[in-house]
């Protein structure tokens, strides 16, 4: 219990987060609209029979 | 034969359930090994070889050999046969559209300048017709589109499906998008902010990749956030949880094209900058500002600094932003990008 409470206040030296660039350029909310396509989907066995 | 009863708790529903937990897992990763499916999905490792045996028998999953750690795995993704998506983008000046397969491999792709008062009503009309020839050139058919989801760079009301806030995108206001669109291409379509998708893709497939809590800042002709909270997008209540570009930050301040006075969008925003901008550098676009403020361009580099106090992020950021927080991530993280070097932290056990 001590370790799990210990793992979820680490935080870094300067207790700043990561701040990064994106990586995909123009293309990311296009490529965020298929995966929010295919999150809506719904894939069973059926539907890979049609 | 009989049909077997779905009664919760009943040894079927519950093979359902773990079914859709795999196939959730999948979704979400893009493609896991059968260990790491284990470790997503908390499954033990013989009911996860049981389950992708028999959905890759049915055609759901497809598997190949890989190597993990030197040790040879089995890796798992959606099988690309299931079926087709569409994902489309406009932008304020842009729409740009993409034909993938369920394992979100982009199978064709095509992109056009917009005017800057797009109507909606052209605009899916063009979409429609792009759609028909991308799915001709990959040799499919319409009927192969499980679903299309398309972004929009304005916040949109969950409850009427139409833009939440007026003049934001003239041409669009009171428009049901997604059932407009349906009416077009009679395939299931679902809605969200750009800045959201944005959010998605980037945890998905870009620098947010395995970080469970995140936002990213989409900053170009407009500001907005996409949060990202326990590995799900966060759209608070009425669902502009990130639409921090149309915050008052200064009263009295110019006019924003969503007709309040002195937004952040309003003073930090693409259009802003290059009003600015015009005397000293004539027309030219966003992109060509943020290279000549790169390069150290004085007034473009000056324009920056004295946005930097309005804004949280200056011209030199006027890109797309991945923020996390080690903090609440279940894992150490390594510390990446454009920041100073520092030590990673490190997991204490």
């Amino acid at each position: 219990m001590r370790h799990a409470v210990e793992r979820s206040i680490i935080v870094g030296e300067d207790l700043m987060p990561d701040i990064v660039q994106g990586q995909l350029g123009t293309r990311a909310a296009t490529l965020g609209a298929v995966a929010y396509a295919v999150d809506r989907v719904s894939l069973t066995p059926q539907s890979a029979s049609l | 034969m009989a049909t077997q009863r779905r009664t919760p708790g009943s040894q079927t529903s519950l093979r359902e359930a773990n079914r859709a937990r795999i196939v959730d897992a999948i979704k979400k990763h893009g493609g896991l090994t059968q260990v790491e499916l284990a470790g997503a999905t908390g499954l033990s490792p013989a009911t996860v070889s049981n389950i992708v045996k028999e959905l890759s028998t049915s055609g759901v999953l497809h598997t190949t050999q890989s190597i993990r750690s030197g040790r040879r795995a089995q890796h798992v993704t959606l099988a690309h046969a299931l079926g087709l998506v569409v994902g489309v983008h406009f932008s304020t000046r842009h729409l740009r559209v993409a034909l993938a397969d369920v394992a979100h491999t982009v199978v064709a792709e095509n992109h056009m300048p917009l005017a800057r008062d797009h109507r909606a009503d052209n605009e899916l009309d063009k979409v429609s017709m792009l759609l028909s020839d991308m799915l001709d050139s990959v040799e499919a058919t319409r009927d192969e589109v499980l679903a299309v989801g398309i972004a929009l760079p304005a916040p949109l009301d969950r409850a009427s499906g139409t833009i939440a806030r007026s003049g934001i995108m003239r041409g669009w206001d009171g428009v049901v998008v997604a059932e407009a669109m349906e009416r077009r291409v009679k395939r299931p379509v679902f809605v969200d902010n750009a800045a959201n998708l944005t959010a998605l893709a980037e945890s998905r497939f870009g620098a947010g990749r395995g970080k469970r809590n995140s936002i990213t800042l989409d900053i170009g002709d407009g500001i907005g956030a996409g949060l990202l909270l326990n590995g799900g997008l966060f759209r608070g209540n009425n669902g502009v949880a990130g639409e921090f570009g149309h915050t008052t930050i200064r009263e009295n301040g110019p006019l924003c094209r969503c007709g309040n006075r002195g937004c952040l969008e309003a003073i930090a925003g693409g259009p802003a900058i290059l009003d600015e901008l015009r005397d000293h550098l004539g027309s030219l676009k966003l992109g060509d500002v943020v290279l000549q403020a790169m390069a150290g361009d004085a007034p473009a580099s000056t324009s920056a600094s004295q946005r930097r106090t309005s804004a949280t992020c200056s011209i030199r950021s006027a890109s797309w932003w991945a923020v996390s927080w080690p903090a609440l991530a279940s894992s150490s993280s390594a510390r990446c990008g454009t920041r100073s070097s520092a030590p990673s932290s490190s997991a204490r056990t």
